[in-house]
């Protein structure tokens, strides 16, 4: 066992491996940094090269790269309002509005220190209780499952903004979006309109960069980016100090950070659940849990802390049903779970016993990406803070541009079209102040959520008393009522609620 | 004649490829006997990263080799093959696209679903796999045998994880003839329904061979095969026809390309294809790596078989 962990490590400490996954850290934050193209398009690019690599440097430089792109997603949020990934989503509440106070460089480093704490933190959950979380997992069937949703359903609908009126039409929305596609249960065509691309819905890139990022571009546009460059430059100009990321600012939010780790470790764990609602989960409960909630939203630090610990806290948790059960949690997982099939590892609950060597070199690797992901952010957080310097009349157009080839080369022409469709939404959504937020909530939560009530209602054959069975699918839905209570009351009391 | 064929081949094709194809013109060589003159490309009508694609991704490498043309892969994900079907019906019948899905692409969904093409619309090449059906339990499953899950679902009912409007016919026709309730449950993937099985969330479930890797720790179980023979990680494990059912389901990854091709064109790339196949490389992964048989058929057994299916479910669509 010892020697196992042993030469697993040393076969993970190589320069060869050392320079491939420091350069999949780079690539990673590079490419997620540039909003359209994100990290999964680097993901999807770099599984074919692999195929001539070893088994330890090709994972280990995959995981490189999922591991920067977790931080790279940051900087468009927090730089530019226009996140490249849903999961980025809630970091841009805070982040852009500190850039605007000339914190941009604070900002970034927030997201790195906790980006990092909280896949090392999940990383280490994954190394030391795998196994026994892996059960965990496989008793989340679909009852489970619903429930769970229910909870991140009604938690993040404390985000709903003003208007509740306004923000469930978005969210419901977003539902009526995703149900374009295949139903699940007859496989019969809904809204596809006979267009053979839309059998398998709406990809979640093409409305999510559309509405979030494209949207938000459209907006500067024509408003001419008024308040949103010149006071950001004056800003950076006047205060230096305020600035800075200090290791008092990093106490300050380190519980943020430790209780968005935990939800994005559970949530990772859980297969199917995603970074999005993490992240959504872990700003949400860094909002309750505030003494001062009206200061979210108005570039709160621990705004960006809560965010990008949660959803960072994913990558290493979607590790243990991938490993444990050869069941990946998200899409970068299963290209991953590609990768080490050809390399002829088949990740299950064999791999452990049988390959523990090889399971050691791959934690190895994980710990050197982490590693690189904090030592190459002290110098790239830097520089992408410097773009806030150039003029929009240079950013923008490029960042249209690299928001329709990331579509095109994440999917096709048709993906491209949906995009320039979704991102007049989000525009027409940002001017009628409709919240995109909710609108996002919607159209990912929403699928999961039908499939699987869809899905216990057939296994319980309609009779209601088969929800007493599944004690812990009782115990969310229990969580879900307290929490719509709590949130009810905080409502009427006329706490300050969060607008966007 | 060099400014037509300057025109005709346009300047978007690589310099070297072109120069091949100016000289080959020039010798009088037939077009046929010029193929291929430039990369050809290959459509996988799956997701970068998968099974499907990581085979279609070593044919690739491995055709190169026999045509010394570089073959470039595309993912076309959709519907499970569909788009990546409707698209190469429409795309040239000159023997540079061809493409990989299942056969059920091509004999089934097209009764199944409004789709803009039919089985004879394409020229059928090969195949590189044979998929590996079976109804599958979990290890932990309150009985071991066929005929105890139907025993036992008598009593008790079963529920039954589906993927497709086959696998969901299939299991009807089982509940109907053994007098067994079946609840059927929609999933969406191999994977969440072998994780389902295992966490006891559904009885049993069709699998076109995900569960090869959960046989040897007894996570999992097979309780028949599907296809027409026993299968090769099961053979202990009857077939439904030996049951009684009067069907079976083989299915294939298998290569097509749209009809119209040069015949002399489709009979050099068909061999090719062929050889690439059944390159050693092919085997060890189709057979060591994904437990799936390196079964390379000739196109006219995989014509028939596939216009074979078309009609039986066309007829099975009907009734």
């Amino acid at each position: 066992m010892l020697n196992d962990i042993l030469l697993g490590l040393s076969d993970a400490l190589t320069l060869t491996n050392f320079l491939y996954i420091a350069a999949g850290v780079l690539i990673g934050q590079v490419f997620a940094a540039a909003p359209g193209v994100g990290a999964l398009t680097a993901v999807t690019i770099a599984v074919p090269f692999t195929f001539y690599l070893n088994p330890v440097t090709a994972i280990g430089f995959l995981v490189g790269i999922n591991k920067g792109g977790t931080l790279g997603g940051a900087v468009s949020s927090i730089l530019m309002n226009t996140p490249g990934s849903p999961e980025a989503t809630a970091t841009a509440f805070d982040g852009y509005p500190m850039a605007k106070k000339g914190q941009a460089l604070k900002a970034l480093r927030t997201a790195h220190f906790s980006s990092v704490t909280g896949d090392a933190i999940s990383d280490m959950v994954l190394f030391l209780v795998a196994a026994p979380l892996s059960i965990l997992a496989l008793q989340m069937g679909p009852a489970e499952m619903a429930a769970v949703v229910l909870v991140a359903l009604v938690v993040v609908g404390g985000l709903v903004g003003n208007s509740i009126v306004k923000g469930l039409i978005a969210a419901f929305l977003g539902v009526l979006f995703s149900l374009v596609g295949t139903d699940p249960e007859t496989a019969g065509g809904r809204f596809t309109f006979g267009i053979p691309e839309l059998m398998d819905g709406l990809s979640i890139s093409a409305v999510g960069i559309g509405v979030l990022a494209l949207g938000e571009i459209f907006r500067q546009m024509v408003f001419h980016g008024d308040e949103a460059n010149g006071s950001a430059q004056a800003a950076e100009l006047g205060s230096r100090e305020a600035n800075r990321f200090r290791w008092r600012d990093y106490r300050s939010v380190a519980p943020t950070i430790f209780r968005s780790s935990a939800i994005g470790t559970i949530i990772g764990a859980i297969p199917g659940l995603g970074s999005t609602a993490a992240a959504f989960l872990g700003y949400s409960s860094a909002k309750r849990a505030a003494q001062d909630p009206e200061s979210f939203g108005k570039g709160d630090i621990r705004g960006v802390a809560a965010t990008e610990a949660a959803n960072s806290a994913v990558v290493g948790a979607n590790f243990i049903p991938l490993l444990s059960l050869g069941i990946p949690g998200n899409v970068a997982a299963a290209l991953i779970l590609g990768a080490f099939i050809i390399h002829g590892i088949s990740p299950g609950p064999q791999l452990f016993a049988e390959q523990s060597r090889l399971v050691y070199a791959l934690f190895g690797a994980m710990m050197i990406g982490t590693f690189c992901n904090l030592f190459i952010g002290l110098f790239s957080m830097r520089l992408f803070s410097k773009l806030i310097q150039l003029p929009l009349v240079l950013v923008l157009p490029c960042v249209v541009l690299l928001c329709v080839t990331g579509i095109i080369v994440a999917s096709n022409l048709f993906g491209a079209w949906l995009l320039v469709g979704f991102a007049l939404m989000g525009f027409l959504m940002r001017i009628l102040n409709f919240s995109f937020v909710t609108f996002i909530i919607g159209f990912v939560l929403g699928p999961m959520f039908e499939l699987n009530i869809r899905q216990t209602i057939l296994l319980s054959d309609g009779n209601i008393g088969f929800l007493l069975t599944r004690p812990i699918a009782c115990g969310f839905i229990l969580m879900a009522l307290y929490i719509a209570w709590r949130l009810g009351k905080r409502r009427k009391l006329g706490a300050p609620q969060l607008s966007m | 004649m060099l400014f037509l064929t300057l025109s005709g081949i346009s300047a978007r094709i690589l310099a070297g490829a072109f120069s091949v194809s100016l000289l080959l013109s020039f010798s009088g060589l037939s077009f046929a006997e010029a193929w291929p003159a430039k990369p050809l490309t290959l459509l996988v009508g799956f997701g970068a990263g998968g099974g499907a694609d990581t085979l279609s991704r070593l044919v690739a490498r491995e055709l190169e080799k026999e045509i010394g043309q570089p073959v470039v892969v595309k993912n076309v994900a959709g519907g499970g093959g569909v788009v990546m079907a409707t698209k190469l019906k429409n795309s040239e019948p000159d023997g540079y696209t061809f493409g990989l899905a299942s056969n059920s692409s091509f004999d089934s969904m097209p009764w199944f679903a409004e789709l803009e093409y039919k089985a004879d619309d394409f020229d059928y090449l090969t195949t590189v796999t044979q998929l590996q059906n079976a109804i599958v339990a979990s290890g932990d499953a309150p009985f071991n045998s066929w005929d105890e899950m139907i025993e036992y679902g008598r009593s008790s009912g079963l529920t039954f994880a589906s993927i497709s409007p086959i696998t969901r016919r299939f299991i009807n026709l089982v509940a109907e003839k053994e007098g067994v309730k079946i609840r059927i449950v929609p999933m969406r993937g191999g994977l969440e329904i072998m994780n389902s099985l295992i966490g006891g969330h559904v009885d049993i479930a069709w699998s076109a061979g995900v569960h090869q890797a959960y046989l040897s720790d007894g996570k999992l179980q097979v309780l028949a095969a599907l296809n027409d023979e026993r299968l090769s990680t099961s053979p202990e494990k009857p077939t439904v026809r030996e049951l009684g059912y009067d069907k079976s389901y083989t299915t294939y990854f298998m290569f097509s390309a749209p009809k119209g091709i040069p015949e002399a064109i489709l009979n050099k790339l068909t061999d090719a294809l062929r050889k690439a196949s059944a390159s050693p490389a092919v085997a060890e992964l189709a057979e060591d790596r994904m437990a799936f048989p390196n079964v390379v058929l000739e196109p006219e057994a995989l014509k028939s078989f596939v216009l074979n299916n078309s009609d039986y479910y066309r007829e099975a669509y009907r009734k």
